[in-house]
């Protein structure tokens, strides 16, 4: 079986769903590391969290939150490639439910 | 390989496609803009792991990103009127190197369609005109 | 400081003076002093210094990491939020480069008595010509040391003697006098005239092309500052003689030959020659940097190699994106468009998209990645928040205020 071509792009803005069907978030920011020369996808984070990661703007997110008064957690998570369900890109899914996932 | 371009990192490294990859400008082995990357490759690979292989640069490929009809009938114009005929070049992943906040390629731009327009522009007007030096 | 340093920041002063004016900023400062005398001096004041800080910012990113605006922009935000401020910025770019250059006919009308229309090929090939063979610094000094002349709105306003009084208390915000609705529509206008996306997006492009580096920041700090706020009193200059000339007739600016009469007042029939000269070489100096604008953006959205310091040959998708340009701005002036109309217009749309090109300077003026310790301060973030705020409510009364008080 051939390797499945995957747009890494046009991953942005997708939601993830878990088998039951609760929603862990919009993809914003993907992780690789180099393992024996590939770059390897680990993790993939999700939400205001991925977002603000992705603009390096977590720092100045969180104190925007806090000064609003706004609860402390900025929502979104960070799904290891392991939990990851990509073979149809077009509709990602979680292999576990949300609520084990790290927030 | 150019003397200065980057080594590879060290095994156990790690990069934010989004943030560091995508979009950002990718400079060639003669310190020159060669366009954005538009787009990233990957391939999920039979023991489960995706695999980053290229980066893509075309604009309908970008354009896919907003609207995948939009990016499809620009990527038609370009197969019938354009000087790449609509063609995304994709850069094997081992020739990108992360330097700063720019992509550096170990490629020469000019041997690549990556500046095909600039050329024909410059052999078919530019060049030209008076004054174009 | 090393007195070529001295002087390459005076020169960098004196071209923000001699370039601050424009064809907006000229005609939004005529109609608040025809309409409104001084009340609406605070507004320019605000605006100016909105300007300090937005010149200020880019610069300084474009020296510390060599990247313009538009760069970081894409890079950090993605080609999918980037499209739809770049487009409105292509919309915004197309509709100002044709006033600009209806500018400079309506100068050569004012001189030769020709209708402007007929102004509108050769001026473009003229624009398209000095952007063709000349480089940024001819471009960026000559062209802005000759629009010192503007100098003399400053002056006009001294000779009239204006009520100093009535005019400080023109600088304080106050309720409109009169005419709300008209009030309000010229003070977003003037704002949009001020803060105009363009700024951010050229002025990092002239750092890059100056070869501005880390040893620049104090340069680039006094060109905004001093640069901007003595340029700001040329506007003044502007509506302190509008209002002295225009307002005591109960004259309505709707024709830039109105806008003369502000000059031959304090300097008689010579004034209407001067303003003829001071329209035409300022606008020829905002042609050049509008047409170079566009060019700089698209070049820097695409990834492409550009520089008006380079050679065509050297960059030449660059080169076309600003003759394209030219050539479709100036066609707004064949078919006849009335300048002053297309000015207002484009001023009020220019309002409107403002928050799209503004917000991410919070984000990127505060990334490490770009800037490393010369990122923004407390005090600079609060600025730039109260400055995306303010676009945000101009952008919501914009058009509104257009139906109801643009005329």
């Amino acid at each position: 079986m051939s390797a499945q071509e995957v747009h890494i792009e046009r991953l942005i803005g997708r939601k993830i769903h878990d088998p039951e069907g609760r929603s862990a978030g919009a993809i914003e920011e993907i992780e690789a590391e180099l393992r024996d020369g590939e770059w390897v996808v680990t993790k993939v984070l999700t939400g205001p969290v991925g977002l603000l990661t992705r603009l390096s703007s977590l720092g100045m997110g969180a104190w925007l939150l806090g000064f609003l008064g706004a609860r402390k957690s900025l929502g979104g998570c960070e799904i290891a490639w392991r939990h990851l369900d990509l073979r149809d890109p077009n509709d990602p899914r979680l292999r576990c439910p949300v609520r084990e996932l790290r927030h | 390989m150019a003397e200065d371009f980057p080594e590879m990192p060290e095994n156990g490294s790690r990069l934010r496609l989004i943030r560091d990859v995508l979009d950002s400008q990718m400079v060639d082995r003669r310190h020159r803009q060669s366009g954005k990357v538009d787009g990233i490759l990957a391939e999920l690979r039979e023991d489960g792991r995706l695999v980053i292989t290229a980066v893509e640069n075309g604009l309908p490929e970008a354009v896919r990103r907003v609207s995948p009809k939009v990016g499809d009938w620009i990527a038609a114009l370009g197969r019938r009127w354009g000087v790449r005929k609509g063609e995304i070049y994709r850069i094997p992943f081992d020739k990108v190197r992360r330097a700063g906040i720019e992509v550096r390629i170990d490629l020469d731009a000019e041997a690549t369609p990556l500046l095909a327009w600039e050329k024909w522009l410059h052999d078919h007007i530019v060049r030209h005109i008076p004054g174009a030096g | 400081m090393k007195p070529r340093k001295v002087l390459q920041v005076a020169l960098g002063i004196l071209t923000s003076i001699g370039g601050f004016l424009d064809v907006g900023a000229i005609a939004t400062a005529a109609d608040a002093g025809a309409s409104f005398r001084f009340s609406l001096l605070w507004v320019v004041l605000i605006g100016t210094i909105c300007v300090i800080f937005l010149v200020e910012m880019p610069g300084r990113l474009a020296a510390v990491s060599k990247h313009t605006y538009a760069d970081a922009v894409r890079e950090r935000f993605g080609f999918q939020f980037y499209i739809w401020p770049i487009l409105a910025e292509f919309v915004v770019d197309f509709l100002v480069l044709g006033a600009e250059i209806g500018g400079v006919c309506i100068a050569l009308q004012l001189l030769t008595g020709i209708a402007f229309h007929w102004w509108a090929i050769p001026v473009a090939l003229a624009v398209w010509l000095t952007a063709w063979l000349g480089t940024f610094d001819f471009i960026e000094n000559g062209v802005a040391l000759l629009g010192l002349i503007t100098l003399a709105f400053v002056a006009g306003g001294i000779v009239l003697h204006p009520p100093w009084g009535e005019l400080a208390k023109g600088f304080i915000p106050a309720a409109a006098p009169q005419e709300p609705a008209h009030y309000w529509f010229t003070a977003v206008s003037i704002m949009g005239a001020l803060i105009s996306p363009y700024l951010l997006y050229f002025y990092s492009s002239g750092a890059i092309e100056d070869g501005w580096g880390k040893k620049d920041l104090t340069m680039n700090r006094m060109v905004a500052g001093v640069g901007m706020g003595f340029g700001s009193i040329v506007q003044m200059g502007m509506l302190v003689t509008a209002a002295m000339v225009l307002a005591p007739q109960g004259i309505q600016v709707d024709q830039y030959g109105q806008i003369a009469l502000t000059l031959v007042g304090p300097f008689g029939e010579w004034g209407y020659y001067l303003f003829a000269v001071s329209l035409g070489i300022t606008c020829f100096g905002a042609c050049m940097e509008q047409a170079l604008e566009t060019g700089f953006v698209v070049s820097q959205a695409l990834g492409w190699n550009w520089g008006e310091s380079k050679r065509p040959v050297e960059a030449t998708r660059f080169t076309m994106a600003y003759t394209l340009s030219i050539a479709a701005s100036s066609l707004l002036m064949v078919i006849g468009i009335d300048p002053l109309k297309l000015t207002l217009f484009s001023m009020a749309l220019t309002a409107v998209m403002l928050p799209l090109v503004v917000t991410p300077l919070l984000v990127i003026m505060n990334d490490r990645h770009y800037l490393g310790e010369h990122t923004n301060g407390w005090f600079t973030n609060t600025v730039v928040g109260l400055i995306i705020g303010l676009t945000f409510v101009m952008a919501l009364v914009a058009i509104p205020l257009e139906y109801l008080g643009g005329g």
